[in-house]
């Protein structure tokens, strides 16, 4: 985990330093409103170490991450750390809110599918779930929009803040997510209904409700929930776009602003952060595998 | 209670068309009677058995009854079913790996039958789903009863068994659970549908046993689903034969056994390996079996049978009453009255194999020596056919010397680095030797190490210590073997199912060692052709793909494709163990063909003694990576110098004996901690303290060894008897 983290850290830091552009002189620019003279660009870099070596910039910048220091925002004279402090809660708010969205949509619809295979039910949902899946975010986020806040007047256009304001996002993102994992879990549970168990069971005089959700989908959640984890990731990457269209703010709108502005090491704190959710997520995700699956806590092989 | 099937009908629908598994079964079981249903696969003895508890899906009934206790099933709702399976009828299933929910305690799965039965009507969502999360029984109650019914099938230690899962038992120890499962309703009658086929024989004698006692116990009725004849003539009361979806012939065991009436009973009978001498060919059935199709409108074996009648094959044959209770679907009498010794001499008239090419037996002599030398005609290695018993006999062709092979059973990289790794043997100090056109046939239960010795000897694993010489020249690992040694040895996996690849058909499949040997396209070709005519597989099943073939055809393929490049020696790991008896027949008939042909040396490895018996000219048994006893198997499967090899002939299931013997007690031990001194001696009824500690050497008895203490007492009782 260390080493992934040690792997993200330079890859990210790198790419930002490689990038066309020099933030001196954006940022300059920006502050006066007219080009800046070379000598202001100069001050400018010996005072955010910029004119240093790449090899020093970065373990200078490291050093400070592993002391909890991620550098201030050149443009809000702000600490990173603040800054993320402040817009993380609204962005995990956002991706565990799309997350119970999508699986309280997909697990059910998943299973009534593989349950009534090859019947109208299953073939609307199949339909439903191929438009989620090419519907682009921002689209249903203007969609939503203009029919629940405009014309019905149910919720807020934008901002954040209460729950009123997360439930149009949260179905935005979360239905993307729910397109693919409905997919998933009918695929799961088509193949563990026709395992012997399952029968078994069936002849047991286990009611067939029992058999489903007790016998077969505790089975078929195990390869779900691999994907699911790796879906997180695009969770993350989706708000990006779902914050700018509801305007929260959060890491989306951080990370827009920062890259705009040449805002490097807010640039390099949300990105840091992102790829910590991301090595959580994946470590929760083995917790859930251990707790569904017994087979894997014993180290055992099946 | 009593099962009344009549005139059942089961289709299923797929896209080719509809397949009649079922076209018109009609037998039935008392209460607290033990039936045995018989029959090749595909006969839809699985489809019947599936129908009674109506677990049919995807097929459909479309006609015909189930009675059971004066229901009709065909017509049963949804809570009178459930009602029926929780708390009169039964089912086990064949294969233990799949039947157990891998993600709940076997307490758990045992617990929600006991809860099914108390009230099959109220199973509350949130209690099951609760039940299901906790997975370890909770009430009091319950869990002593659950453990009451480990014991009652046979779990050792019940108490620290209860909250294991399923994949911590061993597979017969699964089957008894899922025994548990079904005694936990307490049924009145119990379908097991193939119950022991996946398990070794003496796992399958203790389950048997068990079965047996519990019908006895509870007078709880048995519908025992099997393949194999002599498990059900072990058990069964009565026997009921089916073929094609009809039941052919039905009646008392004894009777039904020692003069079969219908023909294909008769035939089953006979191409049973135990029935005959050994090294003779085995009578076989002729002609294909059946495929689904609709039923014709005469006899459903009028294809196959010696005594087939014009009119059999238009009109239906009546279900004729005999004496003693015995029914059987045959107008013909001098098919009914025909004894076992001429219905072989009818089926040897046939060709020996329905879809192979006709060839005589001079044709097939010519096409394999040109088969083998590809060409040049001289100084090919079959020119020994014409004298199998010449010089080379005297040198062994394979030597294996003190070969062991270990596994580490962690791939932790503390532990690599450490060198703490567990290790398992898989084989321990292994010496044998193997004789062009001599077969060795290396017997134990499953998991002694028989099928890692055969990829070791394959070049499959490279040994860890030891030797393996062929030809004299000692050999490593494929990666290492010069291409004539790789050319020496061909192997046959036990399932041609999965030892092909579906996507390729069984002209590239048998052309790709041709192909790794350089051979160029034209005679490739060729040798794919000549291949085939060896096996008896017509030319055109080169260009076929391995689903469009039956399991004794593919089974075919996989021996050519391991006498492609001409190998001396043959490992045929469980060859016959996925087919049914009649097609078994066959294939050893072609396997005992090809070893005079090609003078081959076979390995050949099965649990099935009775098959080695008959195959077999030394036989080797194995316990814990050990060899326990080598030598002729008529000397080695008759008078058994060491109590294993005892214990494994016991515990073959078999018409003649009327009661099982004691059994084996308890399962093989641990392979990562061997026991002390004789690996053997905790299961063996003669051990001793001298056995736990000190390690037996090898002794002489008459022509073989044995590695027991008391070998020579042994040989003493055998000499009394």
């Amino acid at each position: 985990m260390s080493i992934v983290m040690a792997g993200v850290s330079l890859l990210t830091y790198g790419l930002v330093f490689v990038t066309p552009g020099d933030p001196a002189y954006t940022i300059l620019h920006e502050r006066r409103g007219s080009p800046p003279s070379d000598a202001e660009v100069a001050a400018f870099r010996a005072e955010h170490g910029l004119d240093e070596p790449f090899v020093s910039q970065y373990l200078s910048w490291l050093s400070g991450v592993l002391r909890g220091d991620l550098g201030t925002s050149y443009f809000r004279s702000e600490s990173v750390s603040t800054l993320l402090l402040q817009y993380l809660p609204n962005t995990l708010e956002l991706a565990v809110a799309a997350m119970i969205v999508s699986l309280a949509l997909a697990v059910p619809v998943g299973v009534v599918s593989a349950v009534h295979r090859d019947t109208w039910i299953d073939r609307t949902s199949q339909i439903a779930a191929l438009l989620g899946v090419s519907m682009p975010n921002f689209w249903l986020g203007y969609l939503l929009i203009l029919v629940v806040s405009l014309q019905l007047g149910l919720t807020p256009t934008s901002g954040s803040g209460t729950l009123s304001h997360l439930v149009l996002p949260a179905i935005t993102l979360g239905t993307g997510l729910a397109a693919i994992v409905t997919r998933l879990v009918r695929t799961s549970m088509l193949e563990v209904l026709e395992a012997e168990y399952v029968d078994t069971a069936r002849s047991k005089g286990v009611r067939e409700r029992l058999v489903v959700y007790k016998h077969a989908l505790r089975n078929a959640l195990i390869p779900v929930v691999t994907i699911v984890g790796l879906q997180f990731g695009f969770v993350l990457s989706g708000a990006v776009v779902v914050e700018v269209v509801f305007q929260r703010p959060g890491l989306g709108t951080l990370l827009v602003d920062a890259v705009f502005a040449r805002d490097y090491p807010v640039v390099q704190g949300v990105v840091l952060v992102t790829a910590v959710a991301f090595v959580i997520t994946n470590q929760l995700v083995d917790l859930a595998y251990v707790a569904l699956d017994p087979r894997i806590e014993r180290g055992e092989r099946a | 209670m009593r099962l009344d099937v009549s005139d059942l009908h089961v289709r299923f629908r797929t896209r080719s068309g509809a397949v009649h598994a079922v076209n018109g079964a009609s037998f039935a079981v008392d209460s607290g009677e033990i039936v045995g249903l018989v029959g090749e696969s595909g006969c839809g003895k699985s489809v019947t058995a599936r129908s009674i508890v109506r677990l049919e899906d995807p097929g459909e009934i479309t006609g015909g009854s189930i009675e059971f206790g004066g229901t009709d099933l065909t017509g049963a709702d949804d809570r009178t079913l459930r009602r029926l399976r929780g708390r009169e009828l039964a089912m086990v299933f064949q294969d233990p790996e799949t039947t157990l929910n891998p993600t709940y305690t076997v307490g758990e799965q045992i617990a929600e039958a006991l809860r099914v039965r108390r009230d099959p009507d109220d199973q509350p969502f949130l209690r099951e789903l609760f039940a299901g999360v906790r997975s370890r029984v909770g009430s009091k109650r319950t869990r002593k009863r659950v453990l009451e019914l480990l014991g009652e099938v046979g779990i050792p230690r019940p108490e620290d068994r209860i909250d294991d899962y399923p994949h911590q038992f061993s597979g017969g120890m699964r089957q008894r659970v899922m025994l548990a499962i079904a005694l936990a309703r307490r049924p009145s009658l119990l379908i097991a549908d193939e119950p022991t086929t996946a398990l070794d024989t003496t796992t399958q004698a203790a389950i048997l046993e068990r079965l047996a006692t519990l019908n006895d116990e509870y007078g709880m009725g048995l519908l025992l689903i099997s393949h194999d004849l002599g498990v059900v003539s072990q058990l069964c009361d009565r026997i009921v034969v089916m073929y094609d979806g009809v039941v052919v012939e039905s009646g008392p065991t004894r009777e039904l056994l020692s003069s079969p009436a219908h023909p294909y009973t008769k035939a089953l009978l006979g191409c049973l390996p135990g029935r005959s001498e050994p090294g003779e060919t085995l009578p076989t059935v002729g002609g294909s079996p059946p495929d689904g199709s609709p039923p014709p409108a005469g006899c459903v074996f009028v294809d196959r049978c010696p005594f087939a009648r014009k009119d059999c094959r238009e009109d239906s044959q009546p279900t004729l009453n005999l004496e003693d209770g015995r029914t059987v679907r045959c107008d013909v009498s001098d098919a009914r009255e025909a004894d076992l010794e001429t219905m072989r001499v009818a089926t040897a008239a046939d060709p020996i194999d329905g879809p192979g090419p006709d060839l005589n037996p001079g044709d097939r002599g010519r096409t394999a020596a040109v088969a083998v030398d590809g060409g040049v005609e001289t100084d090919s290695p079959t020119d020994s056919t014409a004298d199998p018993s010449g010089s080379a006999v005297d040198n062994p062709i394979l030597e294996l010397e003190g070969v062991t092979k270990s596994f580490r059973t962690t791939d932790a990289l503390v532990d690599r680095l450490l060198g703490t790794a567990e290790r398992l043997t898989a084989v321990d100090d292994v010496s044998l030797e193997l004789r062009a056109g001599e077969t060795l046939g290396l017997v134990g239960e499953s998991g002694c190490g028989k099928s890692t010795l055969a990829r070791v000897i394959a070049g499959l694993e490279s040994p860890t210590a030891g030797t393996v010489r062929l030809d004299g020249e000692p050999v490593d690992d494929v990666d290492s073997r010069r291409d004539d040694q790789l050319a020496d040895v061909g192997v046959v996996f036990q399932n041609p199912g999965t030892s092909l690849n579906p996507k390729r058909t069984v002209g590239e499949s048998l052309a790709e060692p041709l192909l790794e040997a350089g051979w160029g396209e034209r005679r490739r070709d060729e040798r794919v052709e000549e291949l085939l005519s060896l096996v008896e597989l017509s030319p055109e099943y080169a260009g076929r793909y391995p689903r469009q073939l039956s399991g004794g055809q593919l089974q075919r393929v996989a021996i050519a494709r391991a006498l492609a490049v001409e190998p001396a020696v043959l490992v045929l790991d469980e060859p016959t163990a996925a087919l049914d008896v009649s097609v078994q027949a066959t294939v050893l008939n072609l396997l005992e063909r090809l070893q005079r042909q090609l003078d081959l040396a076979y390995l050949f490895v099965s649990h099935d003694l009775e098959v080695v018996r008959h195959v077999a000219d030394r036989v080797a048994t194995m316990y814990l990576g050990r060899l326990l006893e080598v030598g002729p198997a008529s000397q080695v499967l008759s008078e058994p110098a060491h109590p294993y090899t005892a214990a494994l002939l016991e515990a073959i299931p078999d018409s003649e004996a009327t009661a099982g013997g004691a059994g084996l007690a308890g399962e093989p031990p641990s392979p990562t901690d061997p026991p002390s001194g004789c690996a053997f001696h905790p299961r063996c009824p003669m051990a001793d303290d001298d056995c736990a500690t000190v390690e037996p050497t090898w002794e002489t008895v008459g022509d073989a060894s044995s590695r027991c203490h008391y070998a020579d007492e042994r040989a003493d009782e055998h000499d009394e008897n």
